[in-house]
């Protein structure tokens, strides 16, 4: 069995060999023959030599340590350094070496596997450290970005929604129909009245558009497209959608996304410095308010906080909840024009917190809207 | 195969290949060429090998030019300035490069990914965790940034280079990097924290300019966005 594998492997083991022109940095590509009679080197433009078994000492070097290294004599003085990278040469070399060099290799052999474990679990711990301190950067951004929010005075966030709002209605025509504009006044009065304490001056306006949505920009510009309205079956829901919108417009969600997005370094400076030269950032930045999406976190909050707004002005909360079920069920057969849906995806999740916010809260007496509902819908399907 | 390297300091290098025979690149090396010339393209050892060589630098394909007529003439040009430096190696003789800096070479030589196993190196040795590792027989040709000095150290003997300057080494030399003493040093002496210790026995290339200093000096003039 030894010999077959010498014979196979004859034209296959070569190594770097360090010393056989007698200059130790010199490497020479040589042809390894391990015979049970010592190691044969075989070197183009070189007599074959023969080194003897017991002369060689084995370590591990090379770039990644990984290179059994066999020195044979000393490398200052004519002796040999022979490296070598294939597993397959290892493994002959030890089948035929002396007993002595078989059993110094397994060792070696075995102290190279112990310690490719030990650099395999150093870079598993290495990758968790700094998947760690990811983690850290974006806990330490969050809080940042609250500090800095509350460096922002709120006059600010009503000029970057104004600046939003232009943009927003430049493709849009605003829906100039007094009964609209009269029921529409008369449930976001309500709310704004009992929203109290706040200081923000809520504006609402509907633009003809046939999309079922809201959105609310920083400082209190309410835009609602007229879909909304058209779907909604009771003022009740409507005012649910509102409630929602004006809770994001109160927990400062626009400004935060958008500082957020500024990077930690930038949100840092501002977290301890001050607001300074931010505000000309911010003007650049405002288009994006379009585009803005809300955290998970952010729509549940504006959720649960819209519910205790309704509340507030005992309007029956239950309308915000059977709008998400009835939009929910229509989903999937509806599509485009609900996208509503999808930047407030309706999950199952989502309705059942409701419920559960909605159960928590005691049932006040709500005071019914006396609105000719049907017609303000109406008014806005055209 | 014969081949000539022309230029200066943007150079190419020109291999003249006869009937049957092949060169590969990574896809889109190639400059230009006079003969006929058969083109295939694959991901050459597979999808890891294709990752791996992405994480080196390198295209996750490879193509492969065959000569189609008597004699062809194939060039292929450096991707930035610098030399080219030409690896004739034995069969079985490695050489570990830089990423990036593979240009060509024969098919008979193997291009594969050489990863770092010591996690100081890989993080802080400027080169990063994933270099090229070119095996012969036959002849292939790297990219050097700059001009290229070339160092013999004897068996123990060691020496020390800023990180990035180090463009290639033989398997045998030893990577460590060590920081540098002293805090004045690190924080005026403008040679960043670690220096790379490399230990013979073997032959270092190291390069005068790595890409990375070059296009540090230019930024600053790089017209701001906007």
């Amino acid at each position: 069995m030894v010999e077959d594998t010498t014979s196979k492997g004859v034209d296959r083991h070569f190594a770097a060999i360090f010393g056989l022109h007698g200059d130790s940095g010199k490497s020479c590509q040589a042809r390894l023959i391990p015979s049970p009679g010592g190691l044969l080197i075989e070197a183009e433009g070189l007599a074959t030599r023969s080194v003897s078994y017991d002369e060689i000492v084995p370590s591990l070097g090379g770039t990644e340590g990984d290179h059994l290294v066999l020195t044979a004599g000393d490398p200052q003085r004519g002796g040999l350094l022979i490296y070598i990278d294939s597993r397959d040469t290892r493994s002959t070399l030890a089948q035929v070496a002396s007993p002595r060099l078989r059993e110094a290799l397994l060792r070696l052999e075995e102290h190279r596997l112990t310690r490719n474990r030990r650099t395999f679990v150093k870079w598993i711990a290495a990758a968790i450290a700094v998947s760690a301190a990811v983690w850290g950067l974006w806990l330490g951004l969050a809080l940042l970005t609250d500090v800095a929010v509350s460096k922002i005075p709120h006059k600010w966030e009503t000029e970057l929604g104004k600046l939003a709002l232009r943009k927003a209605l430049a493709d849009k025509e605003v829906l100039q129909d007094p009964k609209v504009t009269e029921a529409i006044g008369s449930i976001s009065s309500r709310l704004v009245q009992a929203a109290r304490g706040q200081p923000y001056k809520f504006h609402f306006q509907v633009v003809k558009d046939q999309q079922v949505n809201a959105f609310a920009l920083p400082g209190g510009e309410v835009v609602i497209m007229s879909g909304l309205i058209a779907a909604s079956r009771t003022p009740e829901e409507f005012a649910g959608v509102l409630a929602h919108e004006m809770q994001h417009v109160i927990g400062r969600h626009g400004l935060r996304q958008m500082i957020h997005s500024l990077g930690i370094v930038v949100v840092a400076q501002i977290a301890f410095g001050g607001a300074g030269e931010l505000l000309a950032i911010l003007r650049n930045r405002a288009p994006r308010l379009l585009s803005l999406k809300f955290s998970r976190k952010q729509e549940t909050e504006a959720d649960t906080k819209g519910l205790e707004l309704l509340h507030a002005a005992r309007i029956s909360p239950g309308g915000l909840i059977s709008f998400f079920e009835r939009l929910s069920r229509k989903e999937g057969a509806v599509g485009e024009g609900l996208s509503f849906i999808s930047t407030h995806p309706a999950s199952k999740r989502r309705i059942a917190d409701l419920r559960q916010v909605l159960s928590r809260e005691p049932a006040g007496s709500s005071v019914e809207f006396q609105l000719h509902w049907k017609e303000v819908r109406r008014r806005c399907r055209a | 195969m014969e081949y000539q390297i022309n230029g200066t300091t943007m150079q190419t290098v020109e291999v003249t290949l006869k009937r049957g025979e092949t060169v590969y690149t990574e896809s889109g090396g190639m400059a230009w060429y006079v003969g006929d010339f058969k083109m295939e393209t694959n991901m050459a050892g597979g999808l890891m090998g294709a990752i791996g060589r992405k994480l080196a630098g390198e295209s996750m394909f490879m193509t492969t030019y065959a000569c189609e007529s008597e004699q062809g003439k194939m060039t292929f040009a450096a991707s930035y300035p610098g030399h080219i430096h030409i690896l004739n190696l034995g069969e079985g003789q490695s050489m570990i490069c830089q990423k990036d800096s593979f240009m060509c070479a024969q098919t008979s030589v193997t291009l594969a990914t050489h990863w770092r196993k010591k996690l100081g190196v890989g993080l802080l040795g400027g080169e990063g965790f994933v270099l090229q590792k070119l095996t012969g027989p036959g002849t292939a040709f790297a990219e050097i940034s700059g001009e290229i000095t070339e160092v013999e150290l004897a068996a123990g003997q060691t020496m020390k280079v800023d990180t990035g300057h180090v463009a290639l080494h033989e398997p045998s030399v030893q990577f460590d990097v060590e920081m540098v003493k002293g805090v004045k040093n690190i924080l005026f002496g403008g040679e960043g924290l670690v220096l790379a210790r490399l230990t013979g026995p073997g032959k270092v290339w190291l390069q005068s300019m790595p890409i990375s200093n070059l296009a540090a000096r230019i930024i600053p003039y790089v017209p701001a966005k906007g």
